[in-house]
């Protein structure tokens, strides 16, 4: 099927209507508040996706990911605290243009341009799935075992801040995902005569602790009694054309440098936010104006934070490798109901890939038309103080996870998670790098063992087939850049010690 | 707690764990007994990952020469929400009223992290969880058929 040959009316029924609009006001309102990400809004939808028809579940998710990406920015503008981590460069720029009385042309500037790199994304996601589903329809079992390493890999090595602990995260994520019966054999493995496992640990449960409860636990600890101040004057997200002409350079930045950083695993939003906050600025023909309130410095990381959801989401589907915490819980509701991206996914479920990649353009409309009419509505809403915040929000994840799969169990699992990752997550371990590789784990065993079944057990193959070399080369790429960072890193910190220690203590 | 103890004190609860993970992985094994590539395959190697990786951390925290501390600010609130929701829990599992032990867990945290509890915002605190009660009930046990 040609991309244009979708029928477009199934877009436009209710359902998906409905998980459009739902996942962009919970998107935007989690985005909006200050600790709780797209991550978190995402897992909190979750548990819905159960009662919803395929593709309404994964619009209203992956409407919740993108609205969520522009509402981190309503706080970092209004309060200067990003309201998700790659919305921190955005505070640069958009604090200072609010704190000049105009939170609302801060907001505006924002906005248009999270929109325009959200369509970007989209349209990369559109017009490079195909491609891309091409070359991996070519690729056999080692290769997409050595895929998902990569993944594991890129997102341990470089979004970690202690590497080591990162991969510890990444290989206690992958036993967990063998809890379970194993697919091949049969064999019931680690769940100690429990049935509650013999499925495997619960994805919603796993998910909800991790990136819920752990959080607000931290949130508890750290942000309890936190009240936020704010102006409500001049929220109006009306702009002229000339001063979306402003923006046009620094929007056309962040959109490529987001698509293309999104498609890599492990770099993220807010790598991406970053690298085109600096790549403005160090091309602008007026740097010194940055930081101080330049629409361009609120463009630049606004567009590439929304572009590389679109970009995020192409491995996913063309690959069913995700490369972020986002998308691996995204390839949960796929795995909800019953469906494996990858390169079939195009001839098995055309229809609902499509309507994923329309429903993406579409879901960025709908936040931006939704970002227009309730951006006052969500700053207002910063005022809520976290001691009311943080029992609703426990309430409802708990109440979520039991109404996925009707088991107190998986409360009792999520709480377990919540409170081992919030001691973990001090000690520098990643939540990301666990859950990723929980969620790949099924998919990686399968791949290996099936490969070393067909090779007799031999690993030749994953050194001898064009693309399985080619992936690794990759994988080689990325280690050396994990390692080399780690180093730096390190170095950094012994010369900080040294130059905090007394003189003579060496 | 020093960050260097709390490391030593996981990294040595990780290892026994992969130590009995392997020792649980060694036991399993394939019934159409299919060459050595059986459901202890992957778990095994797992497993000697994870004992290697927690000893190179734990080298790495030795060498380490910056000493940060690890703090738990508001551990008493902490602790109360976990004990609050393990009760919840076991209260939901025992006692056949879940709006009314949810109206109580959301209240009780409520009122317990408020920072002011005079009578007026003690009622506010009330409200507010009965509203986020009703909302649950709406949502789960109406619109989703939730039977909790």
């Amino acid at each position: 099927m040609d991309i244009f040959d979708f029928d477009f009316a199934s877009l436009f029924e209710v359902s998906n209507l409905i998980g459009i609009l739902l996942g962009t006001f919970v998107g935007l309102l989690i985005g909006a508040l200050p600790g709780l990400g797209a991550t978190v809004a995402i897992v909190i939808l979750l548990p819905f996706t159960y009662g919803m028809e395929p593709l309404a579940s994964i619009l209203m998710l992956v409407a919740a990911y993108q609205a969520a990406e522009y509402g981190g920015s309503i706080s970092s503008i209004i309060l200067g605290i990003p309201g998700t981590p790659a919305a921190a460069a955005t505070i640069l720029d958009g604090n200072a243009l609010a704190k000049q009385n105009s939170p609302g042309k801060a907001l505006a500037f924002s906005l248009t341009a999270s929109s325009i790199g959200g369509l970007f994304g989209g349209i990369v996601l559109l017009f490079l799935s195909i491609p891309l589903a091409s070359i991996a329809l070519r690729m056999g079992d080692p290769e997409f075992f050595l895929i998902g390493i990569l993944g594991l890999i890129a997102v341990a090595g470089l979004s970690g801040r202690d590497i080591t602990r990162s991969f510890i995260s990444v290989i206690l994520g992958l036993m967990a995902g063998t809890v379970g019966t194993d697919v091949i054999s049969s064999a019931r493995r680690f769940t100690m005569g429990i049935p509650e496992l013999f499925d495997g640990l619960h994805l919603v449960a796993v998910l909800v602790g991790i990136f819920a409860v752990a959080e607000i636990l931290s949130m508890i600890s750290t942000e309890l009694r936190r009240t936020y101040i704010r102006d409500n004057r001049g929220l109006s997200t009306r702009l002229s054309l000339s001063e979306f002409r402003q923006i046009g350079r620094a929007t056309v930045i962040g959109s490529t440098v987001g698509s293309i950083i999104g498609i890599m695993p492990g770099m993220g939003a807010g790598a991406s936010a970053w690298f085109s906050y600096s790549l403005a600025r160090n091309t602008s023909p007026k740097p010194e104006t940055f930081g101080k309130g330049n629409p361009e410095g609120i463009a630049a990381p606004e567009a590439a934070n929304n572009a590389t959801v679109g970009g995020a989401l192409l491995p996913l589907i063309t690959l069913g490798i995700p490369g972020s915490a986002s998308t691996a819980i995204i390839l949960g509701a796929f795995i909800i109901h019953g469906i494996q991206p990858g390169p079939s996914i195009f001839l098995t479920n055309t229809d609902l890939v499509y309507g994923i990649f329309y429903g993406f353009l579409l879901a960025t409309i709908a936040m931006y038309v939704a970002g227009k009419l309730l951006t006052p509505l969500f700053a207002r809403v910063l005022k809520t103080p976290n001691y009311l915040l943080v029992p609703t929000v426990l309430t409802l994840a708990l109440i979520g996870v039991y109404a996925s799969n009707y088991l107190l169990f998986d409360l009792w699992l999520a709480l377990i998670f919540g409170i081992a990752f919030f001691v973990l997550n001090k000690l520098d371990f990643s939540a990301p790098a666990f859950i990723l590789a929980f969620v790949l784990s099924p998919i990686l065993e399968e791949s290996l063992r099936r490969a070393l079944l067909i090779s007799n057990g031999s690993y030749e193959m994953f050194v001898t087939r064009g693309y399985s070399i080619a992936i690794l080369l990759l994988i080689v790429g990325v280690l050396a850049l994990s390692i080399s960072g780690a180093v730096m890193r390190s170095s950094k910190r012994r010369k900080v010690a040294r130059q905090g220690a007394p003189a003579g203590s060496e | 707690m020093s960050y260097r103890t709390a490391s030593f004190l996981v990294l040595s609860f990780l290892a026994a764990l992969g130590a009995v993970y392997i020792w649980f992985a060694t036991g399993l094994t394939d019934s159409r007994n299919r060459a050595s590539i059986g459901p202890a395959y992957f778990p095994i190697g797992l497993g000697i990952l994870l004992l290697v990786l927690c000893a190179l951390s734990a080298v790495q925290t030795v060498r380490r020469t910056d000493r940060p501390d690890l703090t738990f600010p508001n551990a008493g609130f902490v602790g109360l929400a976990i004990v609050a929701t393990g009760t919840f829990l076991v209260a939901w599992r025992y006692l056949d009223s879940f709006y009314a032990l949810t109206f109580v867990f959301a209240a009780g945290l409520m009122v317990a992290f408020a920072p002011k509890r005079d009578p007026k915002r003690v009622a506010l605190y009330l409200g507010l969880a009965a509203v986020l009660t009703a909302v649950i009930y709406g949502l789960f046990g109406v619109i989703m058929q939730v039977r909790f």
